[in-house]
């Protein structure tokens, strides 16, 4: 599938900016499941950032605002040719699969995420029936929780958003000594009015890297654009930084995913 | 137990010879008086140690004793050699973890030890950093029981901190006693500042044009060390910064100054990984500076000592030291390692839980002797909470045998008698070339009978004599029958 994405955070502060540094993780890998025709990142309408790799096999920029600012606005353009793998990343991997057995604030499995699955899931079918698990567990809505809200606490509310099903799920698994890691990147919904910015989950199983989505109850597939990985949310969102200054944020992103003219 | 100045029987060992002279020469009125004017004088420098357990005024003058520890040139050739292969090895372990992994491969170090470790730094992951080296100061804890008895009790790759007392003590020594150092009998400690400065400069990375700034950087005034910090920067000639006075503009490190922004080279971080760079690491840090990881990935500064250093001297990993130098090298340990129970095993838990009236527990994951039991010194309440908080968390313990911690001779209220001591040397190094500063500090466990020499636990420190060969005495006497 040929997909195109416009995908705009702009920030906007109440006083001047002493400083703020941001990371962009927003320079998906080329894998098996998606071939990249065009790519770029921009800050403020400036040239291109130039992307390097961090520890974790993400593509990413730190993104400095010019002091004074009064916001700051990060443009990514991209054109893509996505593949069903059925959910298998073959990517370049950095760290061994048991690094994602860490435990992190944001997937502690405290409040009965520990004990959500009996046990491991013995295959690819079975990662599906455990997606499905969690996503019975917790219903959508959009603003149950933000993006601090750890895993026990979106299991025990049973509401959350794509990032809560996935902390959940994560949790789980590793509660059951299985590799998960946090995915984020783009969706395409075939339709113009849900959110096309998502989080799925990547879990190692039958000795590879497979993408399940808990919020969708299936495998990352044609529809998943990945931009990076990490232990959590706080590891691999799209963009996190700190500033001095600026007061009082507004953030607006939108993010377009079209199906492209061939 | 082993006295490290006089044998079984009394004789004073060879290389107290001039420590005994000194002490049977001079008057005890003129040592009471020395001992108040070496007070005074630490008063005045201002060394103190930020103790945070304890009530009333936490800035507590570190007891100095006078009497200096003193080794031979044949014990310290030893030593030399085995720290300098030791901290080889610890380094070539930290490239090899950050990147092929080849110990784990083999079956030698357990994957988890390293990737579930807290000090692992997926930020370091195939960062090829300059020379190899990770760990550029490395300060090797060793505690002696006998003549040939060494033993390294626990290596410190992060932020090894007491060099300032080594030299301070130095200094105070030779202005009190300036005589014991006439004849050149003792090896020089005075370069260590330019032996550091030259190996920060040597491990500039790869980007970096001419000549290579340095920095300290330091968590600020309210740091235990931070007198060490001020310090060491005075001394090397260096900017002492704080994260707000370094920002990352297009990848390169610059510090600003009343010229406007310099670039930063190299840093010298006396502040934890935490608090380096909030995009990296703790997101809720002031401290830090944004950006530093990433200009450290593109090859535009170097952090000294490296972020995940710490996985090399967790007290876990410790244990296995021993098998990193065969593997890396090829060679046997020329250093003994103290026998090390890992409570996270089963087997090890029960035996350590049977015998802890005998043995030293501690956190594996902790520094500075808070939260240790020693087994003998125990009560048996104590003992018993402890085995409790060891059964809720085996993988945070370690155990150890208790040691015979060798003595040295200390004024003490009745007069002199032993107080036992440990030794932390520190090690240099930028690549090829390692540095072990002959010497280091002494701690003393100034309490009759204790053992624990931290400074927060009321330990004291020592000045520490290294004996310069016979051949090297006789050149510099020679020359200075020239002069």
């Amino acid at each position: 599938m040929r997909l195109g994405i416009v995908h705009e955070t702009a920030y906007r502060y109440e006083a001047p900016l002493e400083r703020s540094a941001q990371i962009a993780r927003l320079f998906p890998r080329a894998h098996a499941g998606l071939e990249i025709l065009s790519w770029s990142v921009t800050r403020d309408g400036q040239a291109a950032l130039a992307p390097f790799e961090d520890g974790l096999g993400n593509r990413i920029a730190v993104v400095c605002a010019p002091r004074l600012a009064t916001g700051v606005r990060i443009e990514v353009r991209g054109e893509v040719i996505t593949r069903d793998t059925g959910g298998r990343w073959n990517g370049e991997e950095t760290l061994p699969p048991i690094y994602f057995l860490r435990e992190t604030a944001l997937t502690r499995p405290a409040g009965g995420v520990g004990a959500l699955l009996e046990r491991a899931p013995g295959g690819r079918e079975e990662v599906i029936e455990v997606a499905r698990l969690v996503r019975g567990r917790i219903d959508f809505a959009a603003d149950a929780t933000n993006v601090c809200t750890p895993a026990a606490e979106a299991l025990a509310r049973g509401s959350g958003v794509c990032q809560d099903h996935s902390h959940v799920l994560i949790a789980a698994l590793r509660a059951r000594g299985v590799p998960a890691r946090y995915v984020s990147g783009y969706l395409w919904t075939g339709r113009g009015d849900e959110p096309a910015s998502h989080a799925w989950v990547e879990t190692f199983t039958e000795g590879e890297w497979v993408g399940v989505d808990p919020a969708n109850r299936c495998f990352a597939g044609e529809a998943h654009v990945r931009l990076a990985a990490g232990l959590d949310y706080a590891d691999a969102a799209p963009v996190t930084g700190v500033r001095a200054g600026g007061g009082a944020e507004k953030l607006s992103v939108r993010v377009g995913v079209q199906q492209a003219q061939q | 137990m082993f006295d490290e100045m006089r044998a079984e029987g009394g004789a004073v060992r060879p290389a107290y010879a001039m420590v005994d002279r000194w002490l049977k020469a001079t008057p005890q009125a003129a040592l009471d008086a020395k001992k108040k004017e070496a007070e005074r004088l630490f008063r005045r420098i201002g060394i103190t140690f930020a103790v945070y357990t304890e009530g009333g005024d936490p800035e507590r003058l570190i007891p100095f004793d006078m009497i200096p520890r003193v080794l031979g040139a044949d014990e310290w050739a030893i030593l030399e050699r085995g720290l300098k292969q030791r901290v080889r090895a610890l380094n070539l372990f930290l490239k090899d973890i950050y990147g092929p992994a080849e110990i784990l491969k083999a079956g030698i170090i357990p994957e988890a030890l390293v990737f579930l470790n807290a000090a692992f730094q997926a930020h370091m992951q195939g960062l090829e950093v300059p020379n190899g080296v990770y760990t550029h100061v490395s300060g090797i804890d060793l505690v002696r029981t006998g003549p040939d008895e060494f033993f390294v009790l626990e290596d410190n790759c992060r932020t090894p901190s007491g060099v300032s007392y080594m030299l301070e003590n130095r200094a105070v020594m030779m202005r009190l006693f300036p005589d014991l150092f006439e004849g050149g009998n003792i090896a020089p400690i005075q370069r260590y500042p330019e032996t550091l400065l030259k190996t920060l400069r040597a491990a500039a990375p790869r980007r970096c044009n001419g000549d290579p700034t340095v920095v300290l950087l330091t968590p600020g005034p309210f740091n235990s060390a931070y007198y060490e910090h001020s310090f060491l920067a005075d001394e090397m000639g260096v900017e002492l910064v704080e994260g707000p006075d370094l920002r990352v503009q297009d990848g390169v490190v610059c510090m600003r100054t009343t010229r406007g922004l310099q670039r930063v080279d190299v840093i010298y971080r006396r502040i934890d990984d935490d608090f380096l760079d909030p995009l990296a690491f703790n997101p809720d840090s002031m401290l830090g500076v944004p950006g530093l990881m990433a200009a450290y990935r593109q090859g535009n500064v170097t952090i000294a000592n490296a972020p995940g250093a710490g996985v090399a001297d967790d007290k876990a990993v410790y244990r296995l030291v021993p098998d990193m130098i065969k593997f890396y090298l090829g060679e046997e340990p020329l250093l003994k390692n103290v026998p090390t129970w890992d409570c996270s095993k089963p087997d090890a838990l029960s035996h350590v839980l049977d015998n802890l009236a005998e043995l030293v527990v501690k956190e594996a994951r902790g520094s500075g002797g808070y939260g240790m039991l020693v087994g003998p010194h125990a009560t048996k309440a104590e003992i018993a909470a402890f085995a409790e908080k060891l059964k809720a968390n085996p993988a945070d313990y370690v155990a150890q045998p208790t040691l015979s911690l060798s003595t040295c001779p200390c004024f003490v209220e009745s007069g002199v008698a032993p107080r036992h001591i440990d030794l932390r040397p520190f090690v240099l190094t930028a690549g090829e070339e390692i540095a072990v500063i002959p010497g280091g500090l002494t701690r003393v466990a100034l309490r009759e009978g204790s053992l624990v020499v931290n400074s927060s636990q009321g330990g004291g420190t020592k000045d520490t004599w290294v004996l310069r060969a016979p051949s090297q005495q006789q050149s510099q006497s020679q020359s200075q029958g020239q002069g």
